[in-house]
C-alpha cells in the first residue's frame, strides 16, 4: 500500500511527458493544416473561424505547382526504379557469391552510406557540368540513385540472405539453371526488400533539397522542394494561404507512403545499424 | 532401384561439386556492374576529385574555371588561419552535441523505452507524432519552424505570451539554439526506432527471471536493459553525430548560416565558398577536413559493428 501514491505519481510523469512530447512533434504540424484551411491565415496557431479551400484553388490555378509536381515525381519515380533494379541485381549476387575482399566491400557501402553528401557535392557539381548533366532530370536522378544505392544495397543483401537456399537448390535439382532459379525463385520472395528499397529511395527523393538546388538551377526543372524555398525565401510575400497548401501537397506523398508502410519503412531505417 | 533412394542433398553436393560451379559463380558477379559503376562514378570519384581539387586555385566561373593550376597546401594553410572556418567548426560541433546528444538521444531513448509498455494507442498518437517530423520533405519541417518561431505571432511566443513572459527573436537572437530545436524535431525518430527494435529483441525471460528475484523496474533497466543495449546506444550515438554532421538543408534554408555566422555549420560553409564566392579549391579544401572528419567517426563506428557482429556469431 504504501507505494501506491509513488506508482500514481510516475504515471502522472508519464502522462505529462507524452503531453509535451506530442504537443512538441505533432503541434507545429497541426498549424500547417489549421492554416492551409484558414481564410485568413497567420504565422499564428488559431482554429480557422471560417475553413475554405480557397488557398488550394488558388495554389493550383494561379502557381506552377503542376509543373513542380511533375517534376518531383519525375525524379521520385526516375530514382526509385533505377535504385531498385539495380540493388535487386547485384544484391543476388552480394548474398550468395563469396569472393575475395566481400567484407571489406561491405565496410566500404556503409562508410558511402554516411559520407556527408555536401563533402562531395562541389566535386559532383564539377562532374556534372562537365557530363551536361545540369538542369537535366537524368543527370539528378543518376546522382540521387548513386547517393541511395549503399544503403539500398544493405537492405536488399540483408532480405536476399534471408531466402532459404533450399529453394533455389529445389528448383536447379528440376532441371532450372542458375539465372531461371534467380528469376523464378529468389525475385518472387524478393517483394518485401524491394518495397523497403523503393520506398526509401522515393522519400529520400521526393524530400531532397541540395541536388536539386545544386544540379536543377532552371526554373523549368524546379522539383516542389525547390520551389517552396524559393516562394519562402522571397521575403517580399509572406503568402501563408498560398505557402501551408504547398507545403502540405508537397508533404502528402511522404506522409500516405508512412500510414501505408509504417512496418517498411521502421525496417528499412533500422536496415543495417541493428543487426549486421 | 538405387538411384531412387538418393536424397535431394547429396544430389546437391553432387551437382556442387561437378557442375562447373565456380564459373558460373564468378560470371553472377556481372550483375554488381551497374550498380558499382553508378556507385564509382558520383560517390568514389568525387570524394577523390575533392582531394585534387583542394590543391588547386579552380573557381566556379572566369578564368580559374578552365585554366587552374596546383597551389600546393595553399588552400589549407588559408583555411587554418580562416577564424570563419574556425567558427564553422565549432558551430558544427554545438550543433552536433545539441541536437544528436541531448535532444534526439535522450527523448529517443525514454521515448522508446516508455512506449515499449504501452498501449496500441500511445504508441500510435506520441510514436507516430515522432515518426510524422521525420517523414515530412526537409524544406516542409524548415517551413513550418520558421513560421512557428516568427517574431510577431509564431506560435513559440504564443506560448511564452500565455506563460507571461516576454516575446523572443528566435532567429535572431539564438539562431543556433533553434536550429538545434528542429533538429530535434527531425531527427528523434531515428534513435527512437533503433532503440525500439533492440528492445523488441531482449527476451521476456530475463525480466521475469529478475522479477523472480524481487528485482525493482529500476534495478531490471541497470542490469537487463542497459548492458543489452550498450551496442545499440553507441552505435545510434555515431550514427546520429554523423548524420547530424552532414545536416544542411536546415541550416541553409531557415538561417542561411546567420545572422553574422552565427549558425553556419561547415555544409553551409562549404556551399558559400564554392558557390557564392565561387572558389571550387578552397571549398574543397574544407570538404577534405568534413571527409576526415566524419571518416574517423566511421572508422569508431565500423569498429563496433566488428564487435557486434562477432559476438553475434
Amino acid at each position: 500500500m504504501a507505494t501506491q501514491p509513488r506508482v500514481q505519481s510516475s504515471q502522472i510523469g508519464k502522462w505529462l511527458y507524452y503531453a509535451i512530447v506530442f504537443l512538441f512533434f505533432f503541434g507545429p504540424i497541426s498549424w500547417l493544416v489549421l492554416a492551409s484551411i484558414n481564410a485568413d491565415p497567420s504565422s499564428a496557431w488559431e482554429i480557422p473561424q471560417e475553413a475554405t479551400l480557397n488557398n488550394y484553388v488558388q495554389l493550383i490555378t494561379e502557381s506552377e505547382i503542376v509543373l513542380w509536381l511533375r517534376n518531383s515525381f519525375i525524379l521520385a519515380i526516375g530514382t526509385t526504379i533505377l535504385t531498385v533494379v539495380l540493388a535487386t541485381l547485384a544484391a543476388y549476387p552480394l548474398s550468395r557469391v563469396p569472393f575475395p575482399g566481400k567484407a571489406a566491400f561491405m565496410y566500404t557501402l556503409l562508410l558511402a552510406r554516411v559520407m556527408p553528401i555536401t563533402a562531395v557535392i562541389i566535386p559532383i557539381f564539377s562532374m556534372s557540368v562537365q557530363l551536361q548533366l545540369v538542369n537535366t532530370f537524368h543527370g539528378a536522378i543518376l546522382i540521387l540513385s548513386a547517393m541511395q544505392l549503399p544503403i539500398s544495397l544493405w537492405i536488399m543483401k540483408g532480405f536476399v540472405d534471408s531466402i532459404p537456399i533450399d529453394l533455389e537448390e529445389a528448383a536447379w535439382l528440376d532441371g532450372c539453371d542458375r539465372i531461371n532459379g534467380l528469376v523464378r525463385i529468389v525475385f518472387p520472395l524478393m517483394g518485401p526488400g524491394v518495397a523497403v528499397t523503393g520506398l526509401f529511395a522515393f522519400l529520400a527523393a521526393w524530400g531532397d533539397f541540395l541536388i536539386p538546388l545544386v544540379i536543377l538551377r532552371s526554373p523549368n526543372t524546379f522539383p516542389i522542394a525547390m520551389g517552396l524555398y524559393r516562394a519562402f525565401g522571397n521575403q517580399g510575400s509572406v503568402d501563408f494561404g498560398f505557402l501551408t497548401a504547398l507545403a502540405v501537397i508537397y508533404s502528402a506523398p511522404s506522409i500516405l507512403l508512412y500510414i501505408f508502410a509504417r512496418q517498411y519503412l521502421v525496417k528499412g531505417m533500422t536496415a543495417g545499424s541493428v543487426k549486421m | 532401384m538405387f538411384s531412387l533412394q538418393v536424397d535431394a542433398k547429396s544430389i546437391t553436393i553432387f551437382n556442387r561439386k561437378f557442375s562447373r560451379r565456380r564459373l558460373s559463380e564468378y560470371s553472377l558477379l556481372l550483375f554488381m556492374l551497374p550498380a558499382l559503376a553508378l556507385m564509382l562514378l558520383f560517390v568514389i570519384i568525387p570524394a577523390g576529385w575533392a582531394i585534387v581539387i583542394s590543391f588547386t586555385n579552380q573557381a566556379l566561373i572566369g578564368p580559374n574555371a578552365k585554366n587552374y593550376s596546383f597551389i600546393g597546401f595553399e588552400n589549407y594553410v588559408r583555411l587554418l588561419s580562416d577564424s570563419e572556418f574556425w567558427n564553422s567548426l565549432q558551430i558544427s560541433f554545438i550543433f552536433v552535441f545539441g541536437s544528436a546528444f541531448v535532444g534526439q538521444f535522450l527523448i529517443g531513448f525514454t521515448l522508446a523505452l516508455l512506449l515499449k509498455y504501452s498501449g496500441f494507442i500511445n504508441k500510435s498518437i506520441v510514436g507516430g507524432s515522432v515518426l510524422l517530423a521525420w517523414v515530412i520533405p526537409e524544406i516542409v519541417a524548415v517551413y513550418i519552424w520558421a513560421s512557428v518561431l516568427n517574431f510577431q505571432s509564431g506560435s513559440a511566443n504564443q506560448i511564452l505570451l500565455a506563460l507571461g513572459l516576454e516575446k523572443h527573436r528566435w532567429l535572431i537572437d539564438t539562431p543556433l539554439l533553434s536550429l538545434i530545436i528542429v533538429n530535434i524535431w527531425r531527427g528523434t525518430a531515428f534513435t527512437m526506432l533503433l532503440v525500439s527494435s533492440a528492445l523488441e529483441a531482449i527476451p521476456e525471460a530475463l525480466y521475469d527471471a529478475a522479477a523472480v528475484d524481487g528485482a525493482s523496474t529500476w534495478r531490471k533497466f541497470i542490469h537487463i536493459t542497459l548492458p543489452l543495449l550498450r551496442y545499440t546506444i553507441l552505435m545510434s550515438f555515431i550514427l546520429i553525430t554523423m548524420g547530424t554532421f552532414s545536416v544542411f538543408g536546415i541550416v541553409f534554408a531557415m538561417t542561411g548560416g546567420g545572422p553574422l555566422g552565427r549558425s553556419e555549420v561547415i555544409g553551409v560553409y562549404i556551399y558559400r565558398n564554392a558557390f557564392e564566392y565561387r572558389e571550387i579549391g578552397y571549398g574543397s579544401a574544407a570538404s577534405v577536413i568534413m571527409l576526415l572528419i566524419n571518416l574517423a567517426l566511421a572508422l569508431v563506428y565500423l569498429r563496433f559493428i566488428r564487435i557486434d557482429w562477432s559476438e553475434d556469431a
